[in-house]
């Protein structure tokens, strides 16, 4: 073969190379040819037990201790819709509106809260999540006036009234806490406590869980998919039965146990309602029921000190995807130190107010941590995760999306 | 030139797709325990000495995801092994290689000597439970309650059972631990280090002495600080001193050289639920 020939055969090799390398690399290179777009729809979905209550029995989805579970308001605070397309983080697009619901009134078709246009073609990946109501939450009509502003007031992320009922119900709180009065104890104990008649508990706290879950999948695969010109519609889940479970799975719910003695022993003062203060006394060892049935190795909070700290830790797992889809819990929360403004002008910045560098958490970083929240002031993403910087000059799939989420409050309100 | 050429090849390819690249690595692990103070206060009367801590640890896997468990089918860097950590010891002993792959690691997950599988009913008890007679953990040490010294003993079985989920590591990192690792070639090592003391600190001892007389109704057996009395009704039929013996005076127990805390009992849950969602252990990448 000639000099020349070589030469050119070197040439033809070179610019095949580079062909190559550009399909081999093809996630990091620019999208320059036009795509087409679609749009979004989300819907937040109650889990029936919300609306339904929980029966018991011996059944998968059954209480196994023979409580009843019913809620009259389960209060939550759910927004902060994050989405962004799985082969360029860049691309994306956020939710203004955080709205507080009351998911016993959500309709089991769900409730239409956000919608995006101009979504480019592909498939995105999906997050949202669980906020404090104090970070500027929309009042949805759902919730009335007194109750959305005491949530906004604590900052709660769920507000939960509801009752327990069994016929033959006792509670058996700690001996060394209880306050029974003039009551008189039946004949049974819980370990070493005293067990009184109850066949009826009820419950009502407020709890500030904020959470961020993501990326959401369903059946193994991730987010959704835009078509040029279809409308796509997911939901955001949120379960309702997790502060009866026997342990905190990541994965498949199948295995969990269901069950409600625990709340019933945590009526110290056996007035026929657990309150969020009397959560607040109680050790976890302090309740003979809280045994080897449950599994507590996976609490996405540690450590957990009293059985309020438990109760947060269970609701920060509620949150799921179309209906049964796993969302991953990073356990965020972020604080929007922008008072009640939200969306594009957000800083959401890559200043992890910790140096996350995989080594020590001492004792005071577990304290630090206790509620699973770390607020401060720059709106970081505490997640463990890398959020690439954006601003609003960033290639956002929607540059009207600020108005259209005005479209969307008022999209929810025809919703109701 | 075709050297060349192919030398160029390579470089550009390994430029152009780089954050692809993972490569296999054998990464030492390092364990040890606490120099934990002489006493350990509680966070009620009781002050603790710990005389023995050995934790059966392992296996230990780390995981791509935020979560470990259930979403992480398969770790990116395990170690399948298990080792009796003397706890009270702060001295690091390496105990194996993690073995796997570069890259990113966000969570972790391990048992204690015994390991749940979905494939069987019963657990595997590892060769350092084993050595344990099966245990995951024992502690041995000595609670002082006022006037009054209480030696004591534990032993626990922690494992996933028929109520929970099998299958699945018994101890996950929560979402406030906080973990986030680019592991590469580069490191040479990841210790984690476990402090018994946040295992005890929460016991309450008061409750195992008792300060009674004869009283009608009462039991047969009955203690008064460390005197061991023998009633019918209110009235004493004899009485010894346990101190005497060299012995405390339990509860419905009398005179015995040491208490052993029972499976079921508060102090037993105590412990068993600091182990699991109390404050975890550190993990420190290339500790010197």
């Amino acid at each position: 073969m000639s000099y020349q020939s070589k030469n050119s055969m070197l040439k033809i090799t070179l610019l095949l190379t580079v062909g190559f390398l550009a399909i081999a690399c093809e996630s990091e290179s620019e999208e320059t040819e036009t795509v087409g777009t679609g749009s979004l729809t989300v819907l937040l979905e109650a889990e029936d037990v919300i609306i339904d209550g929980l029966e018991p029995g011996e059944n998968t989805e059954n209480i196994l201790d023979g409580w009843g579970v019913s809620f009259d308001k389960y209060l939550a605070a759910i927004g902060n819709i994050d989405a962004h397309l799985s082969t360029d983080e860049s691309i994306e697009i956020e939710s203004e509106t955080n709205y507080v619901v009351d998911l016993t009134q959500v309709p089991s078709t769900g409730l239409e809260l956000w919608t995006f246009d101009g979504l480019q073609e592909g498939r995105w990946e999906f997050n949202y999540e669980q906020v404090g109501a104090g970070d500027g939450a929309v009042k949805h009509e759902t919730v009335e006036q007194a109750d959305f502003d005491e949530m906004v007031s604590n900052d709660w992320t769920y507000w939960i009234n509801g009752a327990l009922s069994k016929a033959d119900g006792q509670s058996c709180p700690p001996a060394a806490l209880a306050t029974p009065g003039d009551q008189m104890p039946n004949d049974n104990t819980s370990g070493d406590n005293l067990c009184y008649d109850a066949p009826e508990v009820q419950f009502a706290f407020g709890v500030s869980a904020e959470t961020r879950f993501g990326p959401c999948e369903i059946d193994g695969i991730t987010g959704f998919a835009i078509t040029e010109g279809g409308s796509q519609t997911v939901a955001a889940t949120i379960h309702g039965d997790h502060p009866f479970f026997n342990g905190f799975p990541e994965g498949d719910e199948g295995g969990v146990k269901r069950l409600a003695q625990w709340l019933a022993d945590c009526d110290l003062d056996l007035d026929g309602v657990v309150t969020q203060a009397e959560l607040e006394m109680i050790a976890p060892e302090q309740l003979p029921e809280i045994d080897d049935r449950y599994q507590l190795g996976g609490s996405p909070i540690t450590p957990i000190e009293n059985m309020y700290d438990y109760l947060m830790a269970q609701l920060k797992t509620q949150g799921h995807y179309q209906g049964e889809g796993e969302c991953p819990v990073d356990g965020v929360a972020h604080e929007h130190g922008h008072g009640h403004g939200h969306g594009h002008d957000d800083d959401h910045d890559d200043d992890h107010d910790d140096d996350h560098d995989g080594e020590d958490h001492d004792d005071e970083d577990h304290d630090d941590d206790h509620d699973g929240e770390d607020h401060d002031d720059d709106h970081d993403h505490d997640d463990g995760e890398d959020h690439d910087d954006h601003d609003d000059d960033e290639d956002h799939a929607d540059e009207d999306h600020a108005d259209e989420d005005h479209a969307d409050e008022d999209h929810a309100d025809e919703d109701q | 030139m075709k050297t060349v050429f192919l030398f160029a090849f390579m470089c550009l390819f390994y430029l152009g797709c780089e954050q692809s690249i993972q490569e296999p690595i054998n990464l030492p692990v390092f364990v040890k325990g606490t120099n934990v103070a002489q006493t350990i206060p509680t966070n009620n009367t009781t002050e603790i000495t710990l005389d023995r801590a050995d934790l059966a640890f392992g296996p230990l896997y780390l995981c791509a995801g935020v979560n470990a468990g259930d979403l992480c089918d398969v770790a990116r860097l395990e170690w399948l092994d298990s080792v009796i950590v003397n706890t009270l010891d702060s001295q690091a002993k390496q105990i194996g290689d993690l073995q796997g792959l570069t890259g990113l690691v966000l969570s972790w997950m391990y048992d204690l000597g015994i390991s749940s599988q979905l494939t069987r009913s019963e657990p595997f008890i590892l060769a350092a439970a084993q050595e344990l007679d099966g245990h995951s953990l024992v502690i041995e040490g000595r609670a002082q309650v006022e006037d009054i010294q209480i030696p004591f003993s534990i032993s626990m079985s922690l494992k996933q059972n028929d109520d929970t989920e099998l299958g699945v590591p018994i101890i996950r990192k929560s979402l406030s631990d906080r973990f986030q690792k680019e592991v590469s070639s580069n490191d040479q090592s990841l210790t984690i280090q476990f402090n018994p003391s946040v295992w005890v600190n929460r016991l309450d001892f008061n409750k195992y002495i008792e300060r009674k007389s004869c009283f009608a109704g009462g039991p047969e057996l009955i203690c008064n600080g460390v005197q061991e009395l023998r009633c019918a009704d209110d009235e004493l039929v004899s009485e010894r001193s346990c101190s005497d013996l060299g012995q405390i005076c339990i509860p419905k127990q009398g005179c015995i050289e040491q208490l052993v805390i029972e499976e079921g009992s508060e102090a037993y849950r105590s412990i068993r639920n600091a182990v699991y969602s109390g404050i975890r252990p550190t993990f420190t990448w290339n500790q010197d």
